[in-house]
């Protein structure tokens, strides 16, 4: 008797400290979030003005930074995100496990891991040695980051679709790229909006792809073949100017950065809410 | 003479291995046709093949012949679409559209005949009363199919296949995934659906198979051991598999 109830003892501390180590690791996570939220908001809201909507980087705005930002982010998405979930209806639909289907699975996820500094390089040796920094260059080098995150996302959340939900369309006579739209894709809304925002948060992000092409430009600019501010690069320029005045704009931009990438995850959700 | 549904010599592999072994069978205009059979039997893979729905997946196939009225289905010619809407299927569980009740039913509808909205309701209210569901969802057609209980999703389906007018109704264990009061609900609908259809239906419940239908396949390791009517069948079996199968049920 006295056997079982030390194990029951033990079994019941182990089960405990594991139980408060998932806490402490949980507290831990939330902590160092809201430690990068506290400070992005204590610093920049500290330059945080009407003006910087008014004015352009060169007055200590961010009118052309957002412009710039949002620009080509957004026709780096409508142009990814059509190719994305189009390959990934390929990787999931295609009858026969062909070569083609491993050989696109493959690349896409090597495309997936590539750093995005290299995807930058590479649009500026192929693109931008031959013409010169623009708006254009930077979106390609966008899409290049999104379209294998979107292809990853989408094909998994097309694979959850019921098989017998295809089939039962398709037992009605309805011809199969009918069934892929309006069943499978109606399935699978809400995780295809999610795949879509979650890369458009990441590339509305980065920097790296976009130092070598869009570059950097202090006036407001609508002309995609020239240079095109940015936020993620105007950080970076002006994170290493020794000007606290310059520094205090970076930090502003920065949580613009979070603002529009929460304000879209907010309207994804609203848009792909169930409507019953 | 030729019969109305006849099936000569079928075989069916799964890639190399063979699912389905000579199978011969007929089935008789507006009668009621069950299969029954242990599970892996082949039942479903047999109702598959009707409607060539197994054609979805890469190295399925089928050899042997499928006629509807002499007309053979297997051909490479066959408008598939137009197959599939003859002879129409409904799956073990509900499988409803992600879309409001009335689209459920006109999805397919819209796409085989050229109506006008008010020939759409028409037509809706006319399969949701055939389905036994008119009473139930009238007041909600425009809420999502998800939303009805279990049963209910089932005779949406089988509204949304009759909307189209099927000339056979395959029926894939419809009641496997349902509680009894619906099961029972959706046998009397088979009931009142014999008289203008021929049906086929894979069923593991042989006091269903009774109750329903008039003539009874039953399947073994991918063959037909023995079909009779399903009162013969029932209380004079003559293969000693067939006794076992019934009498331990």
């Amino acid at each position: 008797m006295s056997l079982l109830i030390k194990s029951s003892i033990t079994r019941r501390i182990k089960n405990q400290l594991f139980t408060l180590f998932c806490w402490l690791t949980a507290i831990v996570s939330i902590l160092v979030l809201l430690n990068i939220l506290f400070t992005l908001l204590a610093k920049g809201l500290h330059s945080f003005n009407i003006e910087i909507f008014t004015h352009d980087t060169r007055n200590l705005g961010l009118r052309n930074a957002m412009i710039g930002s949002l620009m080509m982010t957004g026709i780096a998405i409508i142009v990814s995100a059509p190719i994305a979930i189009l390959t990934a209806t390929f990787l999931v639909e295609s009858k026969k496990k062909s070569r083609l289907v491993t050989i696109t699975r493959f690349t896409n996820d090597i495309l997936l891991s590539t750093p995005s500094v290299i995807v930058g390089l590479f649009v500026y040796t192929i693109i931008v040695a031959n013409t010169r920094f623009s708006g254009f260059a930077g979106i390609i080098a966008l899409s290049i980051i999104a379209m294998p995150m979107i292809t990853r996302a989408s094909e998994d959340v097309l694979y959850l679709v019921s098989p017998m939900l295809k089939e039962a369309a398709i037992a009605l006579g309805i011809p199969r790229w009918r069934v892929i739209i309006m069943i499978t894709y109606r399935s699978a809304k809400t995780g295809l909006i999610t795949a879509v925002i979650l890369a458009t948060a990441r590339i509305m992000g980065e920097s790296a792809p976009l130092l070598f092409t869009s570059a950097k430009n202090s006036f407001l600019s609508f002309d995609l073949t020239r240079p095109l501010e940015s936020l993620p690069v105007m950080i970076f320029e002006n994170a290493m100017q020794p000007y606290p005045n310059l520094q205090s704009l970076a930090w502003t931009a920065a949580l613009m950065i979070t603002v529009f990438v929460l304000l879209m995850n907010l309207s994804a959700r609203w848009i792909a809410r169930d409507k019953t | 003479m030729s019969h109305y549904f006849e099936v000569k010599d079928l075989h069916f592999f799964y890639g190399k291995v063979a699912a389905l072994a000579k199978i011969d069978t007929t089935i008789e205009k507006n009668k009621t046709t069950a299969i029954i059979g242990p599970s892996g039997s082949g039942k479903s893979t047999l109702l598959r093949t009707f409607n060539r729905i197994y054609e979805l997946y890469a190295g399925q196939s089928a050899t042997g012949k499928i006629l509807l009225n002499g007309q053979s289905l297997l051909a490479s010619n066959i408008d598939i679409n137009q197959l599939r809407k003859k002879i129409s299927m409904v799956f073990q569980k509900p499988t409803p559209f992600p879309m409001s009740i009335f689209d459920n039913i006109t999805f397919a509808l819209k796409l085989h005949e050229n109506l006008t909205k008010s020939e759409l309701s028409n037509k809706v209210e006319e399969a949701l009363v055939q389905a036994a569901l008119w009473n139930e969802v009238k007041d909600k057609l425009h809420s999502a199919g998800t939303s009805l209980s279990g049963g209910q999703q089932q005779r949406l389906c089988i509204a949304r296949t009759l909307a189209i007018k099927p000339d056979i109704l395959l029926l894939d264990e419809p009641t496997s995934a349902l509680d009894p009061l619906s099961t029972g609900k959706i046998e009397d609908l088979i009931h009142e659906l014999k008289k203008e259809y021929t049906i086929i239906m894979v069923t593991h419940n042989l006091r269903q198979a009774q109750r329903i239908s008039d003539k009874t396949i039953f399947m073994a390791d991918g063959k037909i051991v023995e079909q009779a009517d399903t009162h013969t069948l029932f209380t004079q079996p003559k293969d000693p598999q067939t006794i076992h199968y019934i009498g331990n049920e």
